[in-house]
């Protein structure tokens, strides 16, 4: 019998406080999220994973539209600045964005292995872990 | 002309091709230059053309003028067609943005008389779940907020610009008094030099000033008292006038001076600075109905000044 997958560190990344209040609700729920560090701002996401303490991190939850670096951005300068930890990085692009040019251009990246739209739910984290589990 | 073509003619009698044409006998055309007009599609919709009673040959050089004439009819038809489509793309996109805007009101009125009922049960439910009441209210009140924003921008861009004289100092003076419980809230001072009058939309430019002074005193840190300026600068040289709004608020860094403008973009986290990222893609829109312009100065410090130049040689 395969255990079921379980994720040690999420990070998110989404500006808006009711959407992370909503998240931590849903992961805590799925049972299958162990940790969470969740940032406003995806410069200081940016600069967390920089640091020298920082904790391993096994998938990034991230939102497009955001004031200052949006998710793009943040994608593109953790690409270019970021050692090859990153490169190992699952990041789930995570976003009210109905546009398909936008799902196009976040699956350009390589650490990009899935694109949902919000509302997130356990379904979605049950997805993610596996992804995350074939991916490690 | 049938295959699109320009036709060259020195002697009708002669040319295969129109030898039989009643323009001969009957309005004496002896000679024929012309060179096909084209419609919006591509298709020939006419032709410029130059005639002679007497048999002559057409040189290279007129051959090649009266082909540019031609293309220079085209271009005009183009540009003219352009503009109608582009007036009519404008026309429908004001009105979806309306209607979608309108539909998005209903049922975010009716999601908040849901939790307004909830909520009144809301002593018997987890902790958890209690905290989520306001925030579901707060998101449907900004929702409310952004519809209402969308509206006004579509507004603004509908209605064709009233051109009259508009007596700014009195314009300011109403937004001050709307502000006023604003103002004394944040222990703002506000200084408005003398202001000119000003040929244009008495609407708009209501708009573009209340959006700037009322950002004037949101963005300011809570430590500070804001402190806004109005004022007027190198008035009687040249045409235009240039109105200066400065304001001693968390600023904007150049990096993100073009950014602020586009449509829905912020650059702080709604606990800290609300708003619906409208605002100054607005004021930017008035100030080019008014053949003008907006642009920042600003350190990203300090604070910043905004100046609007309008244009008095206006259409």
């Amino acid at each position: 019998m395969t255990t079921t997958p379980r994720i040690k560190m999420a990070m998110i990344i989404d500006d808006e406080q009711a959407d992370q209040m909503l998240y931590k609700l849903i992961i805590k729920r799925s049972g299958l999220i162990e940790n969470t560090l969740a940032f406003q701002m995806a410069e200081d996401a940016l600069d967390y994973l920089k640091s020298e303490d920082k904790d391993p991190i096994d998938v990034i939850f991230l939102d497009i539209n955001m004031p200052r670096m949006n998710g793009f951005e943040f994608l593109e300068r953790a690409t270019a600045e970021l050692d090859t930890a990153f490169a190992k990085c699952v990041v789930i692009m995570l976003t009210t964005s109905l546009d398909p040019m936008d799902e196009a251009r976040a699956r350009k990246f390589d650490v990009v292995k899935d694109y949902l739209n919000k509302p997130l739910n356990v379904d979605d984290i049950s997805k993610v872990a596996a992804l995350v589990q074939d991916t490690a | 002309m049938r295959n699109n073509e320009k036709l060259a003619v020195d002697n009708a009698p002669d040319h295969p091709l129109v030898k039989d044409n009643l323009a001969i006998p009957n309005l004496g055309v002896m000679a024929y230059l012309g060179a096909p007009i084209y419609g919006p599609g591509q298709q020939a919709v006419g032709a410029l053309c130059v005639v002679d009673g007497d048999p002559r040959h057409w040189t290279e050089d007129e051959i090649e003028t009266i082909t540019r004439l031609a293309t220079c009819v085209t271009d005009l038809i183009t540009l003219r067609s352009a503009l109608l489509t582009s007036e009519r793309l404008r026309k429908e996109q004001r009105d979806f943005t309306y209607a979608i805007s309108h539909d998005l009101l209903s049922p975010a009125n009716t999601a908040r008389m849901i939790i307004d009922k909830v909520a009144l049960e809301q002593d018997r439910f987890s902790e958890e779940t209690r905290e989520l009441i306001p925030q579901a209210i707060g998101t449907l009140h900004r929702m409310g907020h952004q519809i209402e924003d969308v509206l006004s921008y579509s507004r603004t861009l509908d209605i064709e610009a009233t051109r009259k004289p508009v007596d700014l100092n009195a314009l300011v003076a109403d937004i001050l008094k709307d502000l006023r419980a604003k103002i004394s809230e944040e222990g703002a001072s506000i200084d408005c030099g003398s202001l000119p009058v000003i040929k244009g939309d008495k609407m708009q430019l209501r708009t573009l000033f209340q959006n700037l002074i009322a950002s004037a005193l949101k963005f300011t840190p809570p430590e500070r008292k804001p402190v806004v300026r109005i004022w007027v600068e190198g008035e009687g040289v040249g045409k235009g006038h240039c109105i200066c709004i400065e304001h001693n608020g968390i600023g904007i860094a150049p990096e993100y001076q073009a950014k602020v403008f586009e449509l829905f973009k912020r650059l702080n986290l709604r606990e800290q600075y609300n708003g619906t990222g409208i605002g100054l893609t607005l004021c930017r829109r008035v100030a080019e109905n008014h053949n003008g312009k907006i642009d920042i100065r600003s350190d990203g410090r300090t604070g910043s000044t905004f100046i609007i130049k309008l244009d008095e040689a206006q259409r």
